[in-house]
């Protein structure tokens, strides 16, 4: 590689200036990234832009020229129903159109990201801790602001859960309901008559007991399953409402300012943890396993008959255990939740992005149209609070059997017709509407780091608890009553630090 | 000017971004808080420090390295010794080694996963036939198993590449160098220590420094296989960073932790280059 | 003598199985119905082998269709991104290729640029470059998103094809350095003093000659473009611009798995893979290292 010395001296020099050239290129190209990329992530400024329709006053016809477009963001379920309930709402509404945006499977993740860029849906689903995160980063506004009329839509919803669907820092009505479902005991039939029982179990020592005959018959290695991911905390709380009935204002876990009240022999929770690792140790009924019960995997432990019970959903869960071909087909049924009969809910709401009310009125109408097609009552997808049908509500249902918040939608005689199809017992599943409590949402009205401290219902990882819980279920040996103080001391611990670094 | 287009993906989107993660690393931004971001110079670090879940994480992030590096290297060099065999078939089988490369990793996370499953899975039901167990285990719920799980998807695509590369290796012995050993009457143990072993010295460096790298930022099979694996133990550091990140929505820490994971980075190589001399090696520019 | 073949084939008939089996049990699923694989104990053989996933993988509403006649509440388990996957197949290619020829055509010209032409600032340009493939992919991640939103090519290709290249030029620069290193520049230097500009010899005398090893970073580039999923995962959000390993990974880690969709569309996504190896498989071993070794 050798070459004359001038030669290579004037190739060094000429390259010389172009390694500075490139140099100044790239710091320069950094330095405008840098500045693009901090001028983009200002806030807007200037107030929002109010209304110029309204003080113009222009006559109507024309607002026929441009519909105003509205976003709506879904998580990837069902999304060719949504698709076709748009179309129907987009035929029926020359003046609002519904675009769908699917924002894929994790759903949190992107929306977040959506708001922390500023861009955010204008309406799109939100699982509760995502509604009170965005709520209190005042991302969101609430849908009673701008229509006030949503509050009636409380009355239609069981007693329960109407709290639920009430911003607790405004205390105004947020967001109207796209899907509730109430936690229920699943419990394979014939496992239980063949061990000798004929009715689901009362309260929790009965249940221990039903499962500990189950497995000694050789019926099922570990009979009792439940929905471990986001299914945890609301275990839990079923199994702490189950043994202390749930009076209104009840604290379980926290006080009202956000202090731990748990973590002491004879809580509630401790008892709750006693009870549990008692079934994973000593009656080893309960398997580590139980870790892996995600949806599909408690429905098709369910549905093949490896658990014999489950705390699950039942639209979801149960009624997938019955389907025509799972070995259990019609043997699991539902009972409600054992001991005082109070269950607690998951449930999912449509939410309005701030961005979107400030863009003004006509924006504010329409995503109350669209708001009140997707979660309230309609006429051929026109507002029709005294005459209409919870028309996308009662589809979901028709179509895929998930339950609702609203009782005109339970209680109609058609939607009855599908679920006992679907192999639920319609029965218990209205009794327990009847005795929900919203205790998992409101003990303590959910602060930021609820999800991150417990396991966040929206999402497969965070948690604090879940792992550390987990630590102590898959150990050697039974944990003993200090090994629980201890346990319920560092999550407390963990609370309080959050809440410290939170500015709470 | 010919290497603008090669670098200049690599100085807008790699280095600009990185200058952002320092940036990070020293503030205090927690979209969970009302608390506006602003400066704290080593707070995030100090966190990170007294943090029970990072200590925990670390400690996977080093035994999952301290399992997966000699293994990858061990295994590739077994398989390339295999393939560099002349008997029937062998081409058939270095296509078939070389298969897995191919795959996505998240895809072979699913597959193994779906193998481990605690009901229904491949594994629980041999294992049962053979009478190794009397029932099904959960092993995804077992911390060492359910980590070995993990590593094992993550092999399964690693190793190919480290085959090719000592296959080449291997294939590019001179001819004399066995010659001469085997002149010298060398027994075959000998004979691989002198001849091949030295010989593919500089590519089991790469080897090494390269699975170094890919064990430090496994990320695919943690986030479809188990999410953190029981009780944490398999949130290596890559998803605990993503988490923090993602779920937590702690940016400060997620990019602390980042800064973290480069200077480990940079430190390893730093040590593999130091550990080497220099004279033997053919990497230098 | 004996011995030692009873050794090799033992071994490598352990090989194979380490292979194929993951494999085989992937296309095992594939070919049975949900209730089938939910079954215990599990079957090593489809029961009643169909191809109904298969072409579930690329019509999703027939899917939702057939679950729903079942009996609903199956239905519910199939994640709607799955919907995207014939898309996804499309997109991956795409961006694979394209990588793959930017790598190619960018890599030579910048690895000739350093070793051909020696400037200062060479070195330090080699060893940034490299630098480049030491970030850890995981907290770029936002400022990222927000560069590439910014200039409003989010769930675009364009910005997984940036990506793309983003990790594999690294790998591709230092692969055809070392090879260009041991290629004598006699020809080059001549043709040099007889007055060819650079792009000429870099075109007409060097490319050829490095033929080998342009397949094996092609190759690789394309490979790990390929199974590229976190990155890609960030920065889409429709079918427009997904790939293969986003839609598997998305469908992987929810709550609600179908496993017979999941495995027939991972055949499937492996399929390419399987073809380039078995194509390429004598230049990969004579290109990719060829340079590194010597």
């Amino acid at each position: 590689m050798a070459t004359g010395k001038s030669e290579s001296k004037e190739q060094t020099d000429v390259s010389r200036r172009r390694f500075l050239k490139i140099g100044a290129g790239v710091v320069v190209v950094a330095a405008a990234g840098a500045a693009g990329y901090y001028y983009l992530t200002q806030p807007p400024s200037g107030p929002p832009t109010t209304t110029t329709e309204a003080t113009t006053g222009l006559p109507p016809t024309t607002s026929a020229l441009a519909p105003e477009k509205i976003e709506w963001g879904i998580w990837s379920w069902g999304v060719e129903l949504v698709n076709d309930n748009a179309r129907i709402f987009n035929e029926n509404n020359s003046d609002v159109q519904i675009g769908v945006t699917d924002l894929g499977g994790a759903y949190t993740t992107a929306l977040y990201t959506r708001y922390q860029a500023q861009n955010p849906p204008d309406i799109h689903y939100s699982t509760p801790d995502v509604a009170y995160f965005l709520q209190y980063k005042k991302w969101i506004a609430d849908i009673e602001d701008y229509a006030p009329q949503a509050r009636k839509y409380l009355d239609d919803m069981y007693p329960g859960v109407r709290d639920f669907h009430i911003n607790p820092l405004t205390g105004k009505v947020h967001g109207l309901c796209y899907w509730l479902g109430p936690y229920v005991l699943g419990y394979n039939e014939s496992h239980m008559k063949q061990a000798g029982f004929d009715a689901p179990p009362k309260t929790y020592d009965e249940l221990a007991k039903q499962a500990l005959a189950i497995k000694k018959e050789g019926i099922a290695e570990y009979p009792i399953g439940a929905l471990w991911s986001w299914g945890f905390p609301a275990m839990w709380y079923n199994i702490m409402i189950g043994n202390v009935e749930p009076k209104p204002g009840a604290h379980y876990l926290f006080d009202e300012k956000y202090n731990p009240i748990f973590a002491d022999k004879g809580t509630p929770f401790y008892d709750a943890v006693k009870w549990f690792f008692d079934r994973v140790f000593v009656d080893k009924t309960i398997s580590p396993g139980i870790r892996e019960y995600d949806e599909s995997g408690i429905t098709t432990a369910l549905g093949s008959g490896t658990v014999s019970f489950a705390l699950a959903f039942a639209d979801y869960d149960i009624a997938a255990a019955n389907a025509p071909e799972m070995k259990q087909s019609g043997n699991v049924k539902m009972a409600m939740n054992p001991g005082s009969g109070y269950s607690v809910f998951h449930a999912t709401t449509y939410n309005v992005s701030k961005k979107c009310v400030d863009r003004g009125k006509s924006a504010q109408d329409a995503v109350w149209k669209v708001m009140e097609y997707t979660g309230g009552k309609t006429t051929n997808a026109r507002s029709d609070y005294d005459h209409g049908k919870f028309f996308v509500c009662k589809t979901l249902l028709d179509k895929y059997g998930v339950t609702s918040a609203y009782k005109a939608v339970m209680e109609d005689p058609t939607s009855i017709d599908v679920m006992e199809k679907l192999k639920m017992n319609t029965d218990v599943l209205l009794q327990q509407y009847q005795k929900l409590s919203p205790v998992l949402w409101l003990d303590p009205t959910q602060t930021p780091w609820w999800g991150d401290w417990f396991s966040s219902p929206s999402s497969e990882a965070g948690g604090r608890v879940m792992p550390k819980f987990e630590a102590l279920m898959i150990g050697a040996a039974k944990p003993s009553e200090s090994d629980i103080l201890a346990f319920l001391k560092d999550i407390a611990n963990d609370w309080n630090k959050s809440k410290q670094e939170a500015g709470f | 000017m010919c290497l603008v287009p090669a670098l200049a993906p690599l100085f807008l989107f790699g280095f600009y971004p990185l200058a952002y993660a320092f940036y990070l690393s020293l503030t205090f931004y927690n979209l969970k808080t009302e608390i506006p971001p602003h400066f704290i110079g080593f707070g995030n670090y100090q966190a990170l420090a007294s943090d029970s879940v990072f200590a925990i994480s670390t400690t996977s992030t080093l035994l999952f390295a301290a399992l997966t590096i000699p293994l990858i290297t061990l295994l590739s060099l077994g398989e390339a010794l295999l393939l560099s065999n002349d008997f029937r078939g062998v081409k058939v089988l270095q296509v078939l080694a070389l298969i897995p490369w191919g795959i996505p990793v998240v895809v072979s996370g699913s597959i193994y996963r779906f193998i481990f499953d605690f009901n229904f899975g491949l594994f629980n039901d041999i294992m049962l036939k053979l009478g190794l167990i009397h029932e099904y285990q959960s092993w995804l719920s077992m911390q060492w198993p359910a980590m070995l799980v993990v590593a094992l998807a993550y092999l399964w695509v690693q190793t190919p590449l480290p085959t090719l590369l000592l296959l080449a290796g291997i294939q590019s012995i001179p001819k004399e160098l066995h010659e001469a050993a085997r002149i010298d009457g060398a027994k075959p143990l000998a004979h691989f220590r002198i001849v091949t072993f030295n010989w593919l010295k500089p590519i089991l460096f790469i080897v090494l420094v390269y699975a170094s790298l890919m064990a430090l930022w496994c990320f695919d099979p943690v986030y479809v296989i188990t999410v953190g694996g029981p009780a944490n133990f398999t949130k290596l550091i890559t998803y605990f960073t993503y988490e923090k990140m993602f779920y937590f929505l702690n940016f400060g820490q997620a990019g602390a932790t980042t800064i973290l994971i480069l200077a480990i980075t940079v430190l390893l190589i730093y040590l593999y280059f130091r550990a080497l001399s220099l004279g033997r090696l053919r990497l230098r520019v | 003598m004996e011995r030692r073949k009873i050794g090799l084939y033992a071994a490598a008939i352990i090989l194979a199985l380490w292979v194929l089996l993951p494999i085989y049990w992937m296309a095992n699923l594939s070919l049975q119905s949900e209730v089938e694989i939910y079954t215990v104990p599990a079957y090593y053989f489809p029961p009643h082998p169909s191809i109904n996933n298969y072409w579930f993988s690329f019509d999703i509403e027939s899917a939702v269709k057939y679950f729903l006649a079942q009996g609903k509440a199956l239905s519910l388990f199939i994640p709607g991104v799955m919907k995207d996957f014939p898309r996804s197949i499309l997109n991956s290619v795409i961006v694979g290729v394209t990588v793959m020829i930017y790598n190619i055509l960018a890599g030579t010209l910048g690895a000739f640029g350093i070793t051909r032409i020696r400037f200062r600032g060479a070195m330090p340009l080699f060893y940034a470059s490299i630098a480049g493939r030491l970030i850890p992919p995981v907290v770029i991640a936002v400022p990222y998103y927000v560069i590439v939103r910014s200039v409003g090519l989010l769930d675009s290709l364009v910005a997984v094809i940036l990506v793309h290249i983003m990790f594999t030029m690294p790998f591709t620069i230092w692969i055809l350095n070392t090879y260009l290193l041991t290629i004598p520049t006699d020809i080059e230097d001549a043709a040099r003093v007889e007055g060819y500009s650079y792009l000429e010899i870099l075109r007409k005398i060097t490319f050829p000659l490095i033929g080998p090893a342009i397949v094996a970073i092609g190759i690789t580039s394309f490979m790990i473009s390929y199974g590229e999923f976190f990155f890609t995962l960030l920065l889409t959000q429709s079918a427009a611009s997904r790939t293969i390993p986003v839609i598997i990974g998305s469908a992987v880690a929810v709550p609600r798995v179908t496993k017979g969709l999941i495995c027939s569309m991972g055949i499937i996504g492996i399929l390419p893979a399987i073809a380039v190896v078995i194509l390429f498989r004598r230049y990969l071993i004579s290109g990719l290292v060829a340079g590194a070794v010597k």
